[in-house]
């Protein structure tokens, strides 16, 4: 922590290397919460840029009072939010296409490594219900979800970062989890059917 | 507490493997007993083996090598100064394209009043009218009004002008309540520009008119307001000095009193 408020410091008073210290520290951080948030490589690629230049723009208003991940992963809701916002102003459909380049992405990734032509179209019909499951629950829902299940948060710490009750957090998480298991009912029963057996 | 909804508090944590040993074999005797939190904690571990299947997109090593590289590119780009002049032509643009009521709608309302301070002038009397609505004798109230008129104004653009989209909670965007008072400040602004008007107090006028029209934008605001709105508003209200506008009047009549 300290170390980090010292590189903010340096970075302040402009200092290039250690900006970018802070960014490649960051880096992965903020673009696979991106990529969780939003399903595509392109967004998660524009809003964590979006986000380092924010911090760059912002380093003198940040007092290092709270660890620079939290007012990172804050920034990225914002982002994301605003991205969102974004589209949906200039009508264009990014999300549908962004799945299917996805998922193109991914069924190489998998073919490379399994070789087996079912297996990697069994994994991609999962990956696009679950994409789209994750899409109709709302925004926080999505939010808290991503933080917790795929980037392994503590529930203080989401509720740290959006600014909430820890109250909150927990019962927002667990309506998610209720609506994504309505929404991927298919798939569940068949891994409670496999776990009785 | 009974049972279940002590179990319901570790649910998640049990969900995530978070409990410790004492806690973890409270909850799994619970859910021998209780086939209903049973039930619905195997329902809740089935999804989450199924988000578990999730695969995202891996970037390979040279796109984490050129990362900062690009950073950089965009840095440099947005630290050239853009002109003034240019960025409001090009959130002009933008509103005309996408949100053309922002626009029509104020300059309407701006234009309806003017129409309608122009009719009172030319047709009617003005002394006349003035004198009976705004009982321009009573100078103190009338200058009262304008005060408060301006204080609760400047609390709205406050509010504005310090939203910091980059770190306050989106979620509480709501500016609901700055609307229904800038509708109220509207109606005042009318009543105390016809007053300013009789009294041909000009620059003040002017400021009225200004705030006006900052407000009128206000109640405007889809929704609660959106980021890209309240951006522009700020940007307006910067250009405008409209802040310091008004303290400026507040100081003059600081002056003025004191001077009494």
């Amino acid at each position: 922590m300290k170390e980090e408020q010292l590189l903010i410091r340096r970075a302040r008073s402009g200092d290039s290397p250690a900006f970018r210290m802070i960014v490649e520290y960051h880096k992965k951080n903020v673009y696979y919460f991106a990529l969780s948030m939003t399903g595509s490589h392109y967004d998660a690629e524009d809003i964590s840029q979006e986000v380092f230049l924010k911090l760059y723009q912002s380093l003198d208003k940040i007092r290092g009072e709270a660890k620079l991940s939290t007012w990172l992963y804050r920034v990225t809701v914002n982002t994301c939010i605003n991205k969102k916002r974004k589209k949906s102003l200039s009508a264009l459909k990014f999300q549908e296409n962004s799945i299917i380049d996805e998922m193109g992405n991914i069924q190489n990734y998998e073919d490379s490594r399994t070789g087996n032509p079912e297996q990697y179209t069994e994994l991609s019909r999962i990956n696009m219900h679950i994409e789209k499951a994750l899409k109709k629950i709302t925004h926080k829902e999505r939010t808290i979800f991503v933080l917790r299940h795929y980037r392994d948060l503590p529930l203080k710490e989401i509720a740290e970062i959006l600014n909430v009750a820890e109250g909150t957090v927990k019962s927002t998480l667990f309506r998610a989890i209720k609506k994504l298991q309505k929404e991927l009912s298919f798939y569940t029963k068949e891994t409670e059917m496999e776990n009785a057996k | 507490m009974s049972d279940c909804v002590k179990s319901k508090k570790l649910f998640l944590d049990a969900l995530y493997h978070e409990l410790n040993d004492e806690q973890q074999s409270w909850f799994d005797a619970h859910l021998e007993k209780c086939n209903k939190c049973a039930k619905e904690f195997a329902e809740a571990e089935s999804v989450i083996k199924v988000m578990d299947k999730r695969r995202l997109y891996e970037p390979d090593a040279q796109y984490w090598k050129n990362y900062c590289a690009r950073l950089s590119n965009k840095i440099e780009n947005v630290s050239k100064p853009v002109p003034v002049w240019k960025e409001w032509w090009n959130s002009l643009v933008h509103i005309l394209i996408f949100k053309p009521k922002l626009v029509y709608n104020p300059i309407a309302a701006v234009l309806l009043i003017a129409v309608g301070m122009f009719i009172g002038r030319e047709f009617f009397s003005p002394e006349y009218a003035v004198q009976e609505e705004y009982n321009v004798p009573d100078q103190s109230v009338f200058e009262s009004r304008i005060q408060k008129y301006l204080e609760r104004s400047k609390v709205i653009l406050s509010s504005i002008v310090n939203y910091d989209p980059a770190t306050d909670d989106i979620y509480g965007l709501d500016f609901s309540s700055q609307k229904e008072v800038s509708r109220q400040l509207v109606k005042e602004a009318q009543y105390i520009g016809s007053g300013l008007l009789y009294q041909q107090r000009e620059e003040l006028l002017e400021l009225i008119l200004d705030l006006q029209l900052v407000l009128l934008k206000i109640i405007q605001f889809e929704n609660g307001g959106n980021e890209f709105e309240i951006e522009l508003l700020q940007s307006g209200i910067k250009s405008s000095a409209l802040m310091l506008k008004i303290n400026l009047e507040e100081i003059d009549r600081i002056t003025r009193k004191g001077s009494f």
